[in-house]
């Protein structure tokens, strides 16, 4: 059971995205800020993290340059507000970046495609 | 203002002239008094006296206003000529005549044209030679021309010194005024570009705001729609829920994430740097999204597309912006079997034209003044957020270039837009918290379309 960690300052958007994943059968936690998951990477351990790119404290995308140096395995996705709706491009490190609105669909064949690589990846190490 | 006296003063001036030649006058009076046993003297005085009244006044204005200022001065010139032969010939050449030839030349000498010299210098050589003549006494003479003609002089200079002055103060009222204007208009746009920044910042700042909730709401609500088309038996009112009311539901919602994502749009946070492009490919781009969209199966789309220098700017700004210039073509000719839409381009010297027309509903006047204004939309709730336009027209100003439009009810519409070669330079939106990451929301949309 593949672990995501969402990050997000709404309470409501955390809980809808915690609802839905956990839902299609992921280990789920949730965050409302950047320090907060940060101190949660060691017990957690996610396979990817899925955060908000505006946020008080942190932003998204400082959060996640920092989860890739101390959890370099862990995939990233990064998810705005702030972005034209519909459009979902690459934020620079190969971070895909998803607007909210998110359609569930999509974000999860996102999410899965991330997850797959990761599996991918880590089969043929082993 | 070199036509004639200035006109500043004139009345007061003129006055002062009468009343010099009645002083003047009255001197000559003076002198020939007791010479009357000379015929025909009172007369010839009278006249002169009468006549030269009349020049200085009403005669010369009629004459220079009809034939012009050089005939109306030669012809005064001329009278002035006679006159001083008279007034000469009869006080024997003395100080009354050479006051008289004095404030002649001085009224001649006013007049601050080049020419103006030329007549000083005919009367003042005309008076002195025939004076010569007459017998009067050379260093008188002599003491005569000196004094007058250099009285002639400082008069005739400072006219033209004052004329030069007003000249200048005139000219420099006009640069004031053309200053003041430009300054006028600069304000004027600068408020209205402020105003589009203002607006464009709300709108980012709301944009975001709803893109919270909605994205919980509609997640949420679809969740809700899920697992209630999974339970096998519904009630008759759960399962019109599933059925009618939740897609209706959704359906808004996707409305409002439209209308979200065109404010989106209107605030163009695109900090991209100008790069070269192929306008005809964003173009194809632009034609391949507004196809898919569109779904419209009978609507002919005639490509006119010449050889294009590649041009600098931001492609996804232009390509967004034919992409709304197609759609509302295409919204245009819906439900018309003959409705086409030609899309043309073109090189010019110095920049790219680019046409769009379409033989749809057109427009009348008062659509055609405001259809550029944000959130202006004729068309129904759900179809049009009136943002299209103002998108457009936000691009083509960002890259310098110009829009134009022909239109008539029923019968078509052209958009004409022209982008320079390269963009003066394109504003960069300000810094905001979001950081410096920018989308690709064409790039991606041209990837599911094409694949
Ligand atoms: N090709 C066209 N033919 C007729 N009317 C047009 C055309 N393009 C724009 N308009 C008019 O201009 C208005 C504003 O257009 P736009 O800013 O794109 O907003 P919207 O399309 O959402 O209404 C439209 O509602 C329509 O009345
Ligand atoms: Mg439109």
């Amino acid at each position: 059971m593949s672990r995501i960690l969402v990050v997000d300052d709404d309470p409501l958007v955390g809980k809808a995205l915690f609802r839905l994943l956990r839902r299609e059968g992921f280990d789920v936690r949730v965050a409302p800020d950047g320090a907060t998951a940060l101190a949660l990477l060691d017990d957690f351990a996610p396979d990817l993290v899925l955060s908000d790119q505006r946020m008080p404290g942190m932003t998204g995308a400082e959060l996640l340059a920092q989860v890739g140096r101390r959890l370099p395995r862990a995939r990233r996705v990064l998810l705005s507000g702030d972005a034209v709706p519909g459009a979902v491009a690459e934020y620079g490190g190969g971070v895909p970046l998803v607007t909210k609105p998110w359609e569930d669909g999509p974000l999860l064949a996102i999410l899965r495609g991330a997850l797959a690589a990761l599996e991918r990846r880590e089969g043929d190490v082993s | 203002m070199t036509q004639g006296r200035p006109a500043a003063g004139e009345r007061g001036s003129r006055a002062i002239i009468h009343a010099a030649f009645g002083v003047i006058d009255l001197l000559i009076l003076v002198e020939v008094w007791g010479l009357w046993q000379r015929p025909g003297t009172a007369a010839l005085l009278a006249l002169n006296f009468a006549l030269t009244a009349w020049v200085n006044g009403p005669g010369l204005d009629r004459l220079s206003s009809r034939l012009g200022v050089e005939v109306g001065e030669a012809a005064r010139v001329a009278w002035y000529l006679c006159s001083i032969l008279v007034v000469g010939h009869l006080t024997g050449w003395g100080v009354a005549s050479e006051a008289y030839l004095l404030l002649e030349l001085v009224v001649v000498g006013m007049l601050p044209t080049p020419s103006a010299s030329w007549r000083g210098v005919v009367l003042w050589g005309g008076a002195g030679l025939v004076a010569l003549l007459d017998g009067g006494s050379p260093l008188g003479l002599l003491l005569m021309g000196a004094g007058t003609a250099s009285a002639f002089f400082v008069v005739h200079r400072q006219s033209r010194i004052i004329l030069r002055m007003l000249d200048e103060a005139m000219s420099g009222r006009a640069e004031l005024e053309r200053a003041h204007h430009e300054l006028k208009s600069v304000h004027a746009t600068a408020m209205r570009q402020e105003k589009l920044a203002a607006l464009g910042m709300l709108a980012a700042g709301v944009a975001h705001e709803i893109n919270n909730p909605m994205s919980f709401v509609g997640s949420n609500v679809s969740a809700l729609q899920r697992d209630l088309k999974a339970m096998p038996d519904l009630s008759a009112s759960l399962r019109e829920w599933a059925d009618e009311i939740l897609p209706e539901t959704l359906d808004g919602i996707r409305r409002v994430n439209a209308i979200v994502a065109d404010l989106r749009r209107f605030a163009r946070n695109d900090r991209a740097e100008p790069e070269p492009f192929d306008l005809n490919e964003e173009l194809e781009a632009a034609i391949r999204i507004a196809q898919s969209q569109m779904k419209c199966a009978n609507c002919t789309l005639v490509r006119d597309l010449g050889n294009l220098p590649r041009i600098l700017g931001r492609p996804r700004q232009i390509s967004q912006l034919f992409l709304n210039l197609l759609v509302n073509a295409a919204q245009a000719i819906r439900g018309n079997p003959s409705g086409t839409v030609t899309v043309s381009t073109r090189a010019e010297v110095d920049g790219v034209r680019v046409s769009v027309r379409d033989n749809g509903i057109g427009m009348d006047a008062a659509t055609r003044a405001r259809l550029f204004e944000p959130f202006f939309t004729t068309k129904p709730v759900g179809e049009g957020t009136g943002l299209g336009l103002a998108v457009v027209h936000g691009v083509v100003a960002d890259h310098g270039g110009r829009i134009e439009v022909e239109s008539a009810p029923g019968r078509g519409t052209c958009f004409d837009v022209w982008l320079p070669r390269e963009p003066p330079e394109l504003p960069v939106p300000e810094d905001r918290p979001t950081g410096t990451w920018r989308l690709d929301a064409i790039a991606l949309q041209r990837r599911t379309a094409e694949g």
